[in-house]
This record gives structure tokens, C-alpha cells and sequence, in this order.
């Protein structure tokens, strides 16, 4: 009974969801034929009497670009849909050339561990290694020591992740002589997931491993492969610092796809509030499996898979006892890889009908055989989205995607935007190399690895912050220079202080003290610790509720006891911004005349947790003023231009009231254009901004020193503008809801302010 | 975005990044007290200690396979002229690209002295003459013996090589560390040079040099002045350089220690308190059967259970299955291993299946009452507990079920 398609089910259900609450858009893709290409002459017979025992006996047309690129010495990045054998683009040449030469070695990068596990089980199948006598060894955390020393020295496809390559691999970089001898290619997967702090990060370890392997006297190509994002290339040039080459269309067939888009019934019109968006997809994966058909349900967070899966097996037995036997497995990280296997196996085997997962699935591991995806609010970006809902129906056969919204701005935008989930993907993903504090940690690293001669510059380094950063290192004693040479001088491990997924080293740890106990629970990055786990803030951890005894900033330890408090807290935070620079001017214009103007620059960020309020009354906070340097975009709003205007003709708190509801509609839609978290961007708004004399309202990077978000953002205000002043006019609440400016917000007086900034 | 100096600098004012330590005193060039100049930067000397070598002892040479190690370099020769003890001083203990060796003490027997050549560089820039000094010395001996040496200096010459681009053969090495464990493991409070020269040669180190400190001292030294806070480098690089020599010349005589045991086993071990069992193991590994069984029934005598269970097994694999049982069951059972092993014996040697689960009881009332120290001091670790525990149930069923089966 688990084999229908979703042409069969797809009208019934249809309806049923349409009756359920709204059914804002459903579009049908069709399916695509495929593409093929002759497998290339110069194939070796072994490589291609394996393709054959797999039954592939053509290519399809961007596997054969891809391999007539690699082989041409160039660059390039693949960007293709899931299940279009993308794995394929950079196996097929890495093979080759492996079998061709055997000193050549190749590194493959994924941006986690348990992937990288996956992968080498596929890498064994697909690229036959083991037949071909070719050594594919993973290389992380995980792998025994016993099993290094052959990885290092024999591996011929050493597969690992930044993490592993930033603080084991280069920092030993003598211990792999023959790799980096002979590396001829770096394969970096999911590149869409290196963006922001990590991204910049690890464009960093790329800039060491190029400068390692030239030491070895090789010049490796790199290969990416990447989700749809709207600038995989630009992305890739970014990270590499060389020309990469874009192949975004696939020669991979498809089958038919219904993607549908439901919003849960207004529970409370007034305040705009609607069903949960985990209830409703409970609930639509539980008739999907009542009707048969296999399911995949993504939650935002590992709390709630583990909820919702036993949510399910519970209204489930209904079903059990009606013989139908129906089982729902949850799927996360942090599950051991043979509970993993244990359930991919079920869902091949027909024993598990339903998996719960967070996104820990999106990242291109092949579970198969599911026809629907219900994907529970946006996971934050285009390609995640695109990746979740791939899940279901990857080989063949008509499938279903339903998104499932919740009461954000952002959900709610897409309800009426099918076309953003259609044409080409409008997220750009932005890194900045050359960050200052990301550049000087990289600068101690390579030090390490390498003595800096004089001149010598880390990476393409276009700013020339080379020599700076080493000076400043030497004044701290981290190096030093003697005879035209910069020597590491510390006695330290620099890499292992280094994290490359988060603010630093500097994140405070969350103690349980309950009872006379000491366990550790969680971190938290220095700035939201004093935002959130100030002294007396309740603190939500799994679910379980907390109460802050102590926050000792400078031992970075908070102290936390189990409570049953009836309250909340939130802190209310001031934000003071003083501009540093002003590197770049511009304006958003229409036909009659200029909107508003913008500026971009170094901003210096002071933050400061003052009293906090616990729903029952104000609290005093009293911790010392967050600083931090970063890159921010000033919107300005000058006399004679129409922005000015409209807010000069109001009193004073009439404005601020403008503005700050305009920032927080325009934070909350940044992620539509550029790859982020609404989190990663801070905003504070001035009536009379002390720097530039006139209403200013700031989109600042929360990254100290910037990842690009805030350059990224200067391209984008027009639509922008636009998309925020929709949101306000769409929707359908009285007077502010979560899904616009938010219950307490002014909505009339900030729907005509984002109306005129975005000309209309 | 303009001057990115200055916005290197202002990360530096809003304290993200440490302030400057104060400027370096002016350095001071040329050799320690003592020490002659090589190249720049590069300093050497000689030191010789007097070992009371016997003659003859030198003429019979030590027994390579004594040092062999599982998946080591080629075979060492066996001559004491052919050895170089090598130690490194480094900038730091964390390993990786970034460390370097600044001091190497090189060690050879001259006559019945023991030669310590000592390399020192005081800067960066001597390295490659430091390598090339070092390599040379350890070239003339061709046999290498260190501490450890096969995870930290062996590793390091290599890695310091190839970042300097000087070609580095493979030296025969010996790793004295490994036969060390292999001798004293659980009879010495630890296995730490400094451990071996208080409990066995009789040598207590004074106004030794912490081991974590000697990185800072020589950064400190290196940079030309005071540093880290450390009061005055030149002082304490003094204590350094004692401090690596001592290290050599304990590595050298623990390394004869080792061989005058090897050489009359019965003698010494009692002296120099090597377990019996363990070293009756060393001596049958050596192919001298006799001798490791007479240490193994002399270990008996003296109560040692797991010495007999070693004595047994070794029995039973030659297929001598008389001396095996009388051995066994001559054993007092005042270990889990030994009950288990007359249990394996009656169960299926003599298929006495309730004598056999008798045993098994026993082991179980052993395991279960006592933790720590048992069975004539061989400890018994909580995995090891654990693991018999969960045997000894399998054990209980399979023979309950045997009994079973028989009786019906």
C-alpha cells in the first residue's frame, strides 16, 4: 500500500487541505526528460567497466561538462538539483586522474562530520575505489589514530571537513607529505552552507591550504558543488580568490512535482495569530500516512522532531491496532550513525513509513523512496527549502512539497510570492574574506604552519593587511621577525582556540548548579548572554525551564538552577552606534526623484542590557556595555526627499515610532535576499542621528567586523522597500500582528512610511 | 573602506587584541659560558660523564630484539658504539608545524664514558645549521635511541627537516620508552624518566627545570630579554641545558640497566623490580624458554597467581597437558582469572560441568567482593571487571544448560 505516486493521491488530499485552512498556492512542475552525453573515450577501461556494473552508460550533459572542465585544469562549480548524480561531476575526473597518476591525491571538504561518513559509503560505491584499488579515507574527530597514519600516508581521496583540515590537518601539515605533494584536487560540497562567519572562516583555511601546498609545489583545482543560490559563482570566486566556472543546468531528468503552500487558520484575527505551524504539519503528515503515502516531516529543532515523532506514534496506534502497522522515526543529528542506518534501511524495507527530521537531512544524504515532504515554517533559505522538499520523489514518479507556514513576516511574504519558490533564487550568500578579526586569527594559524616571509601576503589579500596583522601578532609576542622571516614565537596551538562556526572562543558556559550539582548544559556567545541570561532571566533549555543565579562575565560561566517561575523575561536592550567611517554613499531612486539615501562603513556598536521586563514588572540589569566594531548600512532620510518629508511633518515619537516599526519589517525580510539569519543583523533607529544630523535607521552585521551582510544589503534596498511595504499592505490584521509589525507596532502610520520608501 | 591598518588598530584599542608587552631589552650575542660558536646563531659543546662501562659488557653488545618494536625501523646492530641517545628541548609540547627544537643533546659511549654533545641555537635563523649539526652526529652512530622518541623526536627531526627543505634519512630507532613499560609497567609509581632514576638508579634531581616552563624560557631568551615573566632567562636557560643533558645520561643508563637484566635475568630482577611474569614474557619473546620458566615457577612459588596462569596456558599451547593441570589446579584461586580458567579447564577438558560451575561461583564472589588490589597485586581495571562479569554469566548459562541437558 506504500507505492502510490502523488498523481493518485494528490486531488483527494488537495482538497482535504484546502478545507483544513488556507490553501494559498499550488503549482505543478513538470517533469523534465534527461540530457545524455557519450562517456568520454579517454576513460579508463577499469572506471569504465565499473560505470557500466552500475548501469550508467551515458552521462548526463552536466557530468560531461563538468568532467571536459576538470580536465581542462579549470575551476568550476555545479549547481544542479538533488538526485541529478551531481556526486558524479567530481568523481568522474578525480577518478580518472587518480588511475592516471598514481602520486595524485584529492581532498574532499564537507561542512560536517557525519556527512562526510555518508559520503565515503557512497564514494565507495559510486567511485568504486575499492575495485579501482584506490584509497578513500575519511579523516575527522572520529577516526582512530590507528587508522591516521594510513590515511595520511596512503589515502588517495582523504574526505574531511574545515574544522578537521583547520585545527588537524594543516597545522600537521609535514605529516602529510605525499598528500600535499601530490593534491591535484580540493572538492568543496554544499558550498551554500559556508557563508557568513563560517564561510569567511573557512575561505581562510583555503587561503592556508593554498599556501601549504604551494610549499609542496602544487596547485590544486577546486571543484564546488552547491544548492541553488543566486550567486554560486561569485560565491566560489569569493571562497577560492581564482576564476571558477558556473554549470547550472542539469541534464538530469525529473519527475512530476506538486508543490503546495498552506497557511494555518487565524486562530485570533485581531492579533493575527494562527494554528502552530508544527500542530498543522503533524497533523498533514498523519493523513498523508493514513492515505499511504511515505512522508517526510522537517521540524525547526531537534526538541521537535523528538516531540513531533512521538506525537505521531502516538495518534498512530489508532492505526497499529487497525493492523496497519504504520511506524515514524526520528531523524537527527546526534543520532548515532547505525540508529541512522538502522532507519534509512527501514525505509527501504518498507518497516518505517514516516521519518521527523531537522536539517540535519537536507545536506544531501540519500534516504529515498519518500513521495511528501512536510517542511514546518522556512528553514532560512531558498536552497534549504529546495533540498527538504527534494526529499520526497528524488528518482522518478510525481511527488509532493508542502510548506507549511508560520506567523513570521517572512512566511507570510511567501504565501502570496509563489514566484520567489519558482524562478531563479534571489538569496545571495556573502563572505568577507578579509574580515579583520577572522584575517588576523588566520594570519596566527598560517604563521604557525609557515614562516611568513617578508612581502608575502595570506591569500590574494587585495586589502594588504598581511604585514599589519603580523606587526600587531608580534607586539602581542605571538611572532616575531629576524631576518626578513616572521617565526611563530608561542608556545600555544593556535588553531585549537580557534572555532570556525562561532564569535570566538569567547562563548560563556551554562552551568546546571540545581541541587548541588555542576553539569554543563550549553554555551552562548558573550553579547546574547548578557541580552538573555543576565542575572534572574529565566532560561529555556529542552525544553526545561531555568533561573540565572549567576552570570560571571569574566569567568564566561552562568550559573543556572531548575525552576517552576510563571513568568518570562526579556531584557530591553539600549543600543548606542557612533560611525567610524563612511566608505561608500548612495541613494534608491524612482522616476520623480530620490527616496532616500544610504551609507555604508565602520560602525562602532555599544549595547547595554539595562532593566529587563518579567511581565509582572522591570528588573535592573546591571552588566558591563557590550562594544563591538562591525559594518553597517545607514538608510538616511533627508529633508526635500520624500522619506524626509513624511517623517519631518510628525512629532518626534510619532517618528521614532516610524522608523522602529519600518527597521524591524525590514530586518525580518532581509533573509529573502541575502543568505542569513534574521538574527545576523542588528538595527537601531535615530530620529535625530547625532553623526548625520537627520532620521537614520541602521542594519548593522552582529559579526564583529562584518561578513558582507551589510555591502550585500546596499544592492538589494529597492526590493526590499518594496517587499516590506507589501507585507504591511497584505495583511490582513487590524492593527499589527506577529505576521507584520508586531502586536504593539503602529501599523497604519508604518505601512505609509515603507509605502513612500518604497516610492509608491 | 580605506586604511585597514587603522582598522586593524582599532580592534587593538577596543582591547580585542592583547597590548604590546614591554620593548625587548637590546639582545646579546655570541655563545654561552662554555659553548663553542658554530654557525649563526648555532652553538655547540661537549660534556662527558663517566660511566664505569665494563669492557666486557661493551665487547658482548646488547641483544636487539630486546628493543625491536612491532612495525619499527630496521633492526638496530646490537654494538653500544653504534648507538647516538638523542633528547630535544622545544617551543612548545603541543606538537604541529609551528614547534621547533632549539636544544638537542646527542649521547654516545666513548671508552667507559658516556660523550654528550650538546646543539643550541639562540634564534629562529640557526636552524638549519642546528638540523644539519644534529643529523651529521646522528649519522656517524646510525642507531638512534630516545624517550618516547617515537611519538615526539623522532616525528619532530622529520617535520623540522622538511620545513627547512634538508633531507632526513631514516635512522634505525629505538623507542626505549616501549621496552621500558614492557619491564617496570605497574611495579613503578609511573614511567617517567625522572620516576626510573629515583626508584631504580638511586639519582634524585635537584633544582630541576619544570618541563612546561622550558618553552617560555627559551621564547623569552630568544626575544632577547625578559618575557612571559619569567625573571631571567639566561639563568634559567642554564638550568635547561642541565636539565637535557641529565635526561640523556638517565636514558643511558636505564638502556644499560635493561640489557644487565636481560643478560642475567634470575639475579637481577629481583633488584631492580621487574615483575617476574613480565619479564619471563620479555625472555621466552627472546626465545630463552628455560629461563622464562623458571622465573614463572619461582613467581609461584612466591604466590603470584597470575604468573601460574601465564606458566599454565604457556603449557597448554606446547600441548603438554599434564604440567598444564597440575600447575592449575595447583593454583590458589585468589583471583577471578584463575577460577575462570579452572572453570574452562573442567568444562571442556574434563566435561565436569558442576565442578566447572563451582568455579564460575567462585569467580563471581571474587569479582563481586573485591575491587582494586587482587590476586597478588596485578589490579584488575573496571573495564576488565566488567567484561569478566558479563563472561561469566554467558559462562553460567551455557554450563547450566549443559548440566541440564545431560541430567535429561
Amino acid at each position: 500500500m506504500f507505492r502510490k505516486t502523488a498523481t493518485d493521491f494528490a486531488p483527494d488530499f488537495l482538497a482535504w487541505l484546502a478545507a483544513k485552512g488556507e490553501l494559498s498556492w499550488v503549482r505543478r512542475l513538470d517533469s523534465r526528460v534527461p540530457l545524455f552525453a557519450e562517456i568520454p573515450a579517454e576513460i579508463h577501461p577499469s572506471l569504465r567497466k565499473a560505470l557500466e556494473l552500475r548501469g550508467i552508460r551515458a552521462l548526463y550533459t552536466h557530468q560531461a561538462q563538468s568532467y571536459a572542465l576538470a580536465r581542462q585544469g579549470r575551476n568550476f562549480v555545479v549547481v544542479t538539483p538533488t538526485a541529478s548524480g551531481k556526486t558524479l561531476c567530481y568523481n568522474l575526473p578525480v577518478i580518472q586522474t587518480l588511475l592516471e597518476n598514481p602520486e595524485a591525491r584529492a581532498l574532499y571538504l564537507f561542512p560536517t562530520k557525519a556527512l562526510s561518513q555518508d559520503q565515503q559509503a557512497e564514494l565507495n560505491e559510486v567511485s568504486l575505489a575499492g575495485e579501482l584499488g584506490l584509497k578513500v579515507q575519511t579523516y575527522d574527530g572520529d577516526t582512530p589514530s590507528s587508522l591516521r597514519a594510513v590515511a595520511r600516508t596512503l589515502g588517495r581521496i582523504v574526505i574531511t571537513n574545515p574544522d578537521m583540515l583547520h585545527s588537524g590537518i594543516l597545522p600537521n601539515h609535514a605529516k602529510w607529505v605525499q598528500f600535499f605533494s601530490g593534491l591535484k584536487y580540493v572538492v568543496v560540497d554544499e558550498l551554500h552552507s559556508y557563508r557568513g562567519v563560517f564561510g569567511s572562516h573557512v575561505g581562510n583555511v583555503i587561503r592556508r591550504l593554498k599556501r601549504i601546498a604551494a610549499f609542496y609545489g602544487s596547485a590544486p583545482r577546486f571543484i564546488f558543488s552547491s544548492a541553488t543560490i543566486g550567486n554560486p559563482d561569485e560565491l566560489a570566486m569569493a571562497m577560492v580568490e581564482e576564476d571558477v566556472t558556473l554549470i547550472d543546468s542539469s541534464g538530469a531528468g525529473a519527475g512530476n512535482k506538486i508543490v503546495a503552500f498552506y497557511n494555518p487558520p487565524l486562530e485570533d484575527p485581531v492579533r493575527g495569530m494562527r494554528r502552530s505551524a508544527e500542530l498543522e504539519s503533524q497533523d498533514i503528515a498523519l493523513k498523508l500516512l493514513g492515505l499511504g503515502v511515505k512522508t517526510i516531516l522537517f521540524a525547526r529543532s531537534r526538541l521537535q522532531v523528538e516531540l513531533v515523532s512521538a506525537y505521531m506514534n502516538e495518534s498512530l496506534a489508532n492505526f497499529y491496532n487497525d493492523n496497519r502497522g504504520i511506524a515514524v522515526r526520528p531523524y537527527r543529528s546526534g543520532l548515532l550513525p547505525s540508529e541512522r542506518r538502522a532507519i534509512e534501511k527501514g525505509l527501504r524495507e518498507g518497516t518505517v513509513h514516516g521519518v521527523v527530521s531537522t536539517n540535519a537531512l537536507e545536506l544531501g544524504i540519500d534516504i529515498g523512496g519518500l513521495d511528501a515532504a512536510v517542511i514546518a515554517g522556512y528553514p532560512g533559505s531558498m536552497a534549504s527549502f529546495w533540498q527538504q522538499a527534494g526529499r520526497a520523489g528524488r528518482r522518478s514518479g510525481a511527488s509532493i512539497a508542502i510548506f507549511v507556514a508560520t506567523s513570521s513576516p517572512l512566511d507570510q511574504y511567501f504565501s502570496r510570492h509563489p514566484e520567489y519558490f519558482l524562478s531563479q533564487s534571489p538569496e545571495k550568500a556573502r563572505i568577507d574574506l578579509d574580515n579583520p578579526y577572522i584575517f588576523v586569527d588566520h594570519a596566527k594559524c598560517a604563521a604557525f604552519e609557515l614562516p611568513f616571509l617578508d612581502g608575502e601576503r595570506l591569500g590574494r589579500d587585495e586589502a594588504d593587511q598581511t604585514s599589519d596583522a603580523l606587526e600587531l601578532l608580534e607586539e602581542g609576542g605571538a611572532v616575531r621577525h629576524t631576518q626578513g622571516k616572521w617565526h611563530w614565537s608561542d608556545e600555544g596551538y593556535p588553531s585549537e582556540k580557534i572555532s570556525l562556526r562561532s564569535a570566538g572562543a569567547d562563548n560563556v558556559v551554562i552551568i546546571d548548579a540545581t541541587a548541588g550539582s555542576s553539569k554543563v548544559i550549553g554555551e552562548m556567545d558573550r553579547p546574547s548572554a548578557k541580552e538573555l541570561i543576565f542575572d534572574k532571566a529565566v532560561y529555556i533549555h529542552l525544553g526545561i525551564q531555568y533561573q540565572v543565579k549567576k552570570l560571571d562575565i569574566e569567568a564566561r560561566i552562568c550559573k543556572v538552577e531548575k525552576s517552576s517561575l510563571e513568568y518570562w523575561t526579556d531584557a530591553v536592550v539600549k543600543t548606542d552606534l557612533k560611525v567610524l567611517t563612511e566608505d561608500a554613499q548612495g541613494s534608491v531612486s524612482v522616476a520623480r526623484g530620490e527616496l532616500f539615501r544610504w551609507s555604508l562603513g565602520d560602525v562602532l556598536v555599544r549595547s547595554q542590557a539595562e532593566k529587563y521586563n518579567e511581565n509582572v514588572g522591570y528588573g535592573e540589569i546591571s552588566l558591563p556595555p557590550e562594544e563591538m566594531q562591525t559594518r553597517a548600512l545607514s538608510l538616511l532620510f533627508p529633508p526635500g526627499s520624500p522619506s524626509g518629508d513624511f517623517l519631518s511633518a510628525m512629532d518626534p515619537s510619532r517618528a521614532a515610532s516610524a522608523l522602529s516599526g519600518a527597521a524591524t519589517v525590514i530586518r525580518s525580510l532581509c533573509p529573502i535576499f541575502v543568505l542569513c539569519d534574521q538574527r545576523d543583523i542588528g538595527v537601531s533607529e535615530r530620529v535625530r542621528d547625532p553623526h548625520f544630523q537627520i532620521p537614520a535607521i541602521y542594519l548593522f552585521d552582529r559579526y564583529p567586523g562584518g561578513t558582507g551582510l551589510a555591502e550585500a544589503l546596499s544592492d538589494k534596498l529597492g526590493p526590499l522597500m518594496g517587499a516590506a511595504s507589501e507585507i504591511l499592505s497584505s495583511c490582513g490584521c487590524a492593527s499589527g500582528c506577529p505576521s507584520c509589525v508586531g502586536v504593539e507596532g503602529r501599523k497604519g502610520l508604518v505601512a505609509k512610511f515603507l509605502s513612500v520608501l518604497a516610492g509608491q | 573602506m580605506g586604511g585597514l591598518k587603522s582598522r586593524l588598530s582599532r580592534l587593538k584599542d577596543l582591547g580585542s587584541i592583547a597590548p604590546s608587552p614591554p620593548a625587548p631589552t637590546p639582545r646579546t650575542v655570541g655563545p654561552p659560558p662554555g659553548w663553542e660558536a658554530g654557525e649563526p646563531h648555532e652553538y655547540w659543546r661537549l660534556t662527558e660523564t663517566s660511566f664505569a662501562l665494563d669492557p666486557a659488557d661493551l665487547e658482548r653488545g646488547y641483544d636487539p630484539r630486546l628493543f625491536a618494536q612491532a612495525g619499527g625501523a630496521a633492526s638496530s646492530s646490537g654494538r653500544f658504539e653504534d648507538l647516538a641517545f638523542l633528547d630535544f628541548e622545544t617551543t612548545g609540547l603541543s606538537g604541529g608545524a609551528g614547534t621547533i627544537a632549539f636544544l638537542a643533546a646527542i649521547g654516545w659511549f666513548e671508552g667507559q664514558n658516556l660523550v654528550v654533545l650538546n646543539v643550541f641555537i639562540d634564534d629562529f635563523p640557526g636552524e638549519p645549521a642546528f638540523l644539519a649539526r644534529v643529523l651529521r652526529n646522528l649519522a656517524e652512530r646510525g642507531t638512534v635511541v630516545t624517550y618516547n622518541g617515537a611519538s615526539f623526536d623522532m616525528p619532530l627531526l622529520r617535520t623540522r627537516c622538511i620545513l627547512n627543505r634538508i633531507p632526513c634519512q631514516d635512522f634505525s630507532h629505538i623507542d626505549a620508552l616501549k621496552t621500558v613499560r614492557r619491564f617496570w609497567s605497574g611495579s613503578l609509581s609511573s614511567c617517567a624518566l625522572k620516576a626510573l632514576e629515583s626508584e631504580l638508579l638511586g639519582y634524585q634531581r635537584t633544582d630541576d627545570i619544570p618541563g612546561f616552563l622550558i618553552p617560555r624560557i627559551w621564547l623569552a631568551y630568544s626575544a632577547g630579554g625578559r618575557g612571559n615573566g619569567l625573571e631571567d632567562p639566561r639563568a634559567l636557560m642554564d638550568r635547561v641545558f642541565a636539565h637535557n643533558v641529565r635526561d640523556i645520561v638517565s636514558l643511558a643508563r636505564v638502556f644499560i640497566l635493561m640489557n644487565k637484566i636481560a643478560e642475567n635475568p634470575i639475579r637481577q630482577a629481583a633488584r631492580a623490580r621487574v615483575r617476574h611474569s613480565a619479564l619471563a614474557t620479555i625472555l621466552i619473546g627472546l626465545g630463552r624458554r628455560s629461563e622464562g620458566i623458571a622465573l614463572l615457577e619461582e613467581a609461584v612459588v612466591e604466590g603470584d597467581s597470575m604468573a601460574g596462569l601465564r606458566l599454565a596456558s604457556l603449557l597448554r599451547r606446547e600441548g603438554d597437558w599434564s604440567s598444564y593441570e597440575k600447575i592449575l589446579m595447583s593454583l590458589v584461586e585468589n583471583d577471578p582469572r584463575v577460577s575462570v580458567a579452572k572453570a574452562k579447564y573442567w568444562e571442556h577438558r574434563s566435561l565436569d560441568y558442576s565442578a566447572a560451575l563451582a568455579c564460575v561461583e567462585r569467580a563471581a564472589t571474587l569479582l563481586a567482593a573485591e575491587s582494586g588490589i587482587i590476586g597478588g597485586s596485578h589490579r584488575i581495571s573496571e573495564a576488565l571487571r566488567w567484561r569478566l562479569l558479563e563472561d561469566l554469566a554467558k559462562r553460567k548459562r551455557r554450563l547450566e544448560f549443559k548440566s541440564k541437558g545431560f541430567r535429561a
